[in-house]
C-alpha cells in the first residue's frame, strides 16, 4: 500500500463520515449509496494492480483510468441533467411570479 | 349605439428605473391626449415593474395598468407578463412594447403603429440604423451589426436591427408570442417565432435617443455574449414556439 493510496482512503473516509453526520435523516439512501461508491473507491485505492488487470481485460491501460473515465461520464451527465431541472423550475417560478402579478394588477 | 374602438395596450417593462419610468410615462400620456390618430383607438398602458427595489409610487391615470413581479425575472418575462395581462384581460386589439428608459421617442409610435392598423402585417420592428443616423458608440454599433448578421442566420428574416425593444403587433401575433426566454435574448427569440409562424412583418425607421443615463442602464456590451448563451441553451434544453 502507498502513501497515495492511504490518502485517498483517509479522505474518503472523512467524506463518509462527513455525510453520515451531517446529510439531513431523510437522505439516508442517498447516504447509503454515497458510502457504497466511495467504498467501493477506497478498496481500489488499497488494491490498484486488481483494478488495473479489469482494466486491461477491458482496453483500457490503468485502473486509476478506468474509475477517472467511469467517473466524468457519470458527472458530465449529471451537470446536463441538473441544468434541464434548473430550466424547468425557472419556467414554473416565472409562471408563478406572471400568474401572481396579473392577478394582483392596479389601475 | 356607439361604436366600439379598437384597443391598443402599449408594453413597458422596468427594472430599478422608477424615475425614468415616470417621466417617460408622463411624456406618453400627454403626447397620447395631443394625437388625433390615438383618439380613435382606447389605449391602455400596461407597466411591468420587474422586482424593482423601489416601488413605483407615480399616481396612475385611469388608462394605466400597473403589474409587479415579485422577484426581478427579466426583460423578456415582463414583456410576456404585458402581453398576456392585455390579451386576456384587456383583450387588446393591438400591441406596443417600448423601453422605459426614454430611449424611444413618442412620435415614433404612430409611423411603427400604421402597418399593423392598417392590417398590412403582424408585427413591425423598428429599425435604428435606417434614416436617422445612429449616435450609439462605436463598440455598441459593431455588437450590434455582428447581432443582425447572427440573427439573419439563425431566423432568415430580413431584419437590420437586431434588439430594439420598439415592436407593434396584432393580436394575431400576440396570442402565438410565449416568450420563454426571460433575459435579453427574448429578442432573438421574438424573430424566432415570427419565423416559424410565418407572421408577416416590416420594418420602420424609429431614432434611439442615447444619453449617459440611457447609456448606464443600457445593455452592457458583454451582454451580447451571454444572450449567445442563453440561446445555445435554449436550443439545448427548452421548447420552442
Amino acid at each position: 500500500m502507498s502513501i497515495a493510496s492511504l490518502f485517498v482512503a483517509l479522505f474518503l473516509l472523512l467524506l463518509i463520515t462527513w455525510d453520515w453526520v451531517f446529510l439531513p435523516k431523510t437522505a439516508h439512501r442517498a447516504r447509503l449509496l454515497m458510502t457504497v461508491t466511495f467504498g467501493l473507491i477506497g478498496i481500489t485505492a488499497f488494491f490498484p494492480e486488481r483494478l488495473t488487470q479489469i482494466a486491461n481485460q477491458i482496453g483500457i491501460g490503468r485502473g486509476a483510468d478506468l474509475v477517472f473515465y467511469t467517473g466524468f461520464i457519470l458527472l458530465i451527465r449529471e451537470l446536463f441533467l441538473a441544468r434541464a431541472r434548473q430550466n424547468t423550475l425557472e419556467t414554473q417560478i416565472t409562471q408563478l411570479v406572471r400568474a401572481i402579478a396579473i392577478k394582483n394588477s392596479e389601475k | 349605439m356607439a361604436e366600439l374602438k379598437p384597443h391598443l395596450a402599449i408594453i413597458i417593462p422596468f427594472f430599478n428605473e422608477t424615475s425614468l419610468m415616470a417621466a417617460h410615462l408622463n411624456r406618453l400620456q400627454q403626447f397620447l391626449k395631443d394625437q388625433a390618430w390615438a383618439q380613435n383607438l382606447q389605449v391602455s398602458i400596461v407597466l411591468v415593474d420587474d422586482g424593482s427595489k423601489a416601488p413605483f409610487q407615480t399616481p396612475l391615470e385611469s388608462n394605466t395598468h400597473l403589474l409587479r413581479h415579485l422577484i426581478n425575472l427579466g426583460q423578456g418575462a415582463a414583456l410576456q407578463t404585458g402581453i398576456e395581462f392585455a390579451v386576456k384581460k384587456l383583450k387588446s386589439d393591438f400591441f406596443v412594447t417600448m423601453d422605459a428608459d426614454g430611449q424611444h421617442r413618442c412620435e415614433d409610435l404612430q409611423p411603427l403603429l400604421a402597418p399593423v392598423l392598417n392590417g398590412q402585417v403582424d408585427i413591425v420592428f423598428g429599425n435604428r440604423f435606417a434614416e436617422y443616423p445612429s449616435h450609439a458608440p462605436a463598440l455598441r454599433k459593431l455588437i450590434l451589426k455582428g447581432g443582425i448578421l447572427f440573427e439573419r442566420v439563425i431566423t432568415r428574416l430580413d431584419l437590420s436591427d437586431s434588439h430594439n425593444g420598439y415592436r407593434a403587433f396584432n393580436r394575431k401575433a400576440a396570442e402565438i408570442m410565449n416568450i420563454q426566454l426571460n433575459r435579453m435574448a427574448h429578442a432573438t427569440e421574438i424573430k424566432q417565432i415570427v419565423a416559424r409562424n410565418h407572421l408577416s412583418y416590416t420594418e420602420v425607421a424609429v431614432q434611439i435617443l442615447y444619453t449617459d443615463e440611457t447609456l448606464k442602464k443600457g445593455q452592457r456590451n458583454l451582454g451580447a455574449f451571454i444572450i449567445l448563451k442563453d440561446l445555445f441553451s435554449a436550443y439545448l434544453f427548452k421548447k420552442t414556439n
